[in-house]
């Protein structure tokens, strides 16, 4: 009888959890929003909650993305800003030549999902994901200097800027799509089979082989989603300054891995949500923007979110050890 | 000894250095010229260091992803240090390399997460420390430039850099090779669970290997910094790649336990030669940077197809279902 019990009381523990790890999250916004503004009355004006937001909604689509290849265990992806770059100058090129918009949105989008599929396929053969990434990484980013000669790209055209400045109710249009794709990955991960073979993946691979989960498609499926965000971050880039050049996301790969890890998706897998994720790109770019109001160095920033990455990393690591035994 | 040092694995690759070689020189005879020959190893002076430390997490089946940031740092620290003279300015910064392994290494072998996570972290970190320690985020000239001069001296077609490497990589093949700590390593590597049932210790290999892979990164980083006679926050940021690269070409196994550093050597070799050779052809850099991704891509699905354990598993069960089949057609 007290296994039942214990059995049974199992699960609410692992909810629980999950819930505290949100509410950790969010009173962590909230205590960083605070102190921001009390100590740098800047950080809280309306141009600069603003920018942050925007900056948090571009990291934030690219890390919702990364969370499905998190999720599925196969840590992170290090091609996600040369990705953005590629898909941005494509982009720019297309409206430079003077395609119609929803050309020169889709088709470069069509480019980064058959670069997520290529990378998806490799990494569902078994091949390591962090090597296999790192490689087309490189050759994406030498690709995309080939074709433009690493010259500026200019899109030429000021058509598609409302995507990259207008504000519907006061909110600008990338927060829009951000929340949106947030919902959508959420209900996704959460109601569909797919999401389910996804988080199953990462828990036990060898379980979900053997109840015959279908791992390849799954996996090639995450390295498309995350692939595609990467490209949607390039597409807003370019319609909010109207150009594009291979030097646009330098230090992109960073940020989007650190709001996954800082979100708290397990690195091992299976555990871990979209939410969680935003929530951790939020943290990034409100720490990010109030370190460069706060007037630190580039050197002193890294320092800090490397330690708070490192130090997410090994909590997590410390709190799920700790349940497990 | 029954162990065999040229594999055919290994003689392939000695064959294809070779042939790329005689490839590049047919093309243009100046690539087989005294100064070209020295450039190249003067390249594989650097990148063969990085590519041992690098290969060596890799025999135990781990990953430094930090290297590029660790050698940023030792430049720096050396390039400062270089008022004490040259061995020692060296020595500090890789001594300073050195703890920081050790420090990484414990880390990841007590908490046990995954290292290519971990060291995501650690080179973020690092490569802030670097700029810290350049406020003006410029290149740092070194207030002895005429150090630089020793290293740069030719003897033949090979430096004191370059020979500073080969006995390098030589001690640490012969390290792990032949010393007990070093063979525990490859046992570790190659069979984790096996090398647990053994009684092995499940952390020193990991904290050797970290060890070795930030010395080796900070004994690069400072040379070529001492080398060059400056030192910037923002270099070596592609000697992960390249490390990485070298290593996998030359035979190391990213499931641990399998590869040689005479094999690392090669690896480094071809990939030199083939960007070297690029270079001559009269291509940009970010050329080569492309070549290199493609070069990853295609050993790791080569590798793959040899030597990972879903391979062996996948030729395990097809021997056991033809032995099967065999059985059971008499009844």
């Amino acid at each position: 009888m007290s296994t039942i019990v214990e059995t049974a009381a199992k699960p609410r523990l692992v909810m629980s959890r999950a819930k505290a790890f949100n509410v950790a999250l969010a009173v962590g916004v909230v205590v960083v929003l605070i102190v921001s503004g009390l100590t740098q009355p800047e950080f809280l004006s309306a141009d600069n909650l603003v920018a942050t937001v925007r900056a948090a909604a571009l990291i934030g689509i690219a890390a919702v993305g990364m969370t499905f290849i998190t999720l599925t265990g196969n840590f992170v992806s290090l091609s996600t800003e040369q990705t953005a770059v590629i898909t941005a100058i494509l982009c720019a090129m297309a409206l430079g030549a003077g395609w119609p918009m929803w050309a020169a949105v889709v088709v470069p989008l069509a480019v980064a999902m058959v670069i997520g599929a290529l990378q998806g396929i490799f990494v569902a053969l078994g091949l390591n994901s962090i090597i296999t990434t790192l490689g087309a990484g490189a050759a994406i980013f030498g690709i995309a200097n080939v074709i433009t000669n690493s010259k500026t790209i200019q899109a030429r055209v000021p058509d598609p800027m409302w995507l990259g400045t207008a504000r519907p109710l006061g909110i600008p249009i990338q927060v829009w799509i951000f929340v949106v794709l947030v919902l959508i990955t959420m209900v996704v991960l959460r109601k569909t089979s797919f999401g389910r073979t996804v988080k199953m993946i990462g828990s036990n691979s060898n379980t979900a082989r053997s109840s015959g989960l279908r791992i390849t498609r799954a996996v090639v499926a995450s390295f498309i989603i995350a692939s595609v965000f990467a490209g949607i971050c390039g597409v807003l880039l370019v319609a909010q300054v109207n150009q594009a050049k291979t030097l646009n996301f330098t230090g992109f790969n960073i940020d989007v891995v650190a709001a996954v890890l800082v979100g708290g998706t397990a690195i091992q897998g299976g555990e871990g949500s979209t939410l969680r994720t935003a929530l951790g790109a939020i943290v990034i770019a409100m720490l990010t923007n109030y370190m460069l109001l706060a007037q630190y160095e580039y050197g002193t920033r890294l320092i800090i979110t490397g330690f708070v990455v490192g130090g997410a990393v090994i909590a997590f690591n410390w709190v799920r050890g700790k349940s497990s035994s | 000894m029954t162990y065999k040092f040229f594999t055919p694995s290994l003689l392939s690759r000695i064959g294809i250095l070779l042939f790329l070689w005689l490839a590049f020189t047919a093309l243009s005879p100046n690539f087989s010229s005294f100064s070209n020959v020295y450039s190249v190893f003067e390249g594989f002076a650097i990148a063969g260091l990085v590519a041992a430390g690098v290969g060596t997490t890799m025999l135990v089946g781990e990953l430094d992803l930090s290297v590029g940031s660790v050698a940023a740092v030792a430049g720096i620290i050396a390039v400062q240090c270089t008022g004490f003279g040259l061995v020692p300015a060296v020595l500090i910064a890789s001594a300073v390399a050195l703890v920081y392994g050790l420090a990484q290494g414990w880390i990841i072998a007590r908490t046990g997460i995954n290292s290519l996570v971990f060291t995501i972290a650690t080179l973020i970190l690092v490569r802030g420390v670097a700029f810290a320690m350049t406020p003006t985020a410029v290149l740092m000239p070194m207030d002895r430039i005429g150090m630089s001069d020793f290293l740069i001296f030719r003897l033949f077609i090979f430096s004191p850099f370059s020979l500073t490497t080969i006995c390098v990589i030589t001690a640490l093949g012969l390290f792990l090779g032949y010393a007990r700590w070093g063979r525990e390593m490859m046992a570790f590597g190659g069979a984790r669970n096996e090398a647990r049932a053994a009684g092995l210790n499940m952390r020193r290999p990991i904290i050797i290997a970290f060890a070795i892979s930030a010395t080796l990164a900070g004994l690069a980083g400072s040379l070529a910094s001492i080398k060059s006679a400056s030192a910037a926050p923002f270099s070596y940021e592609g000697m992960l790649l390249t490390g990485v690269t070298a290593a996998l070409v030359g035979g190391v196994s990213l499931y641990g336990g399998k590869g040689t550093m005479f094999g690392v050597v090669i690896g480094v070799l071809i990939l030199r030669v083939l960007t070297a050779g690029i270079a001559s052809r009269g291509a940009a850099v970010y050329v080569e940077y492309l070549a290199t991704g493609v070069i990853l891509l295609l050993v790791l699905v080569v590798e793959f197809t040899t030597e990972s354990p879903q391979r062996r598993a996948w030729s395990e069960r097809r021997a056991f279902e033809r032995q099967l089949a065999a059985v059971s057609v008499p009844a």
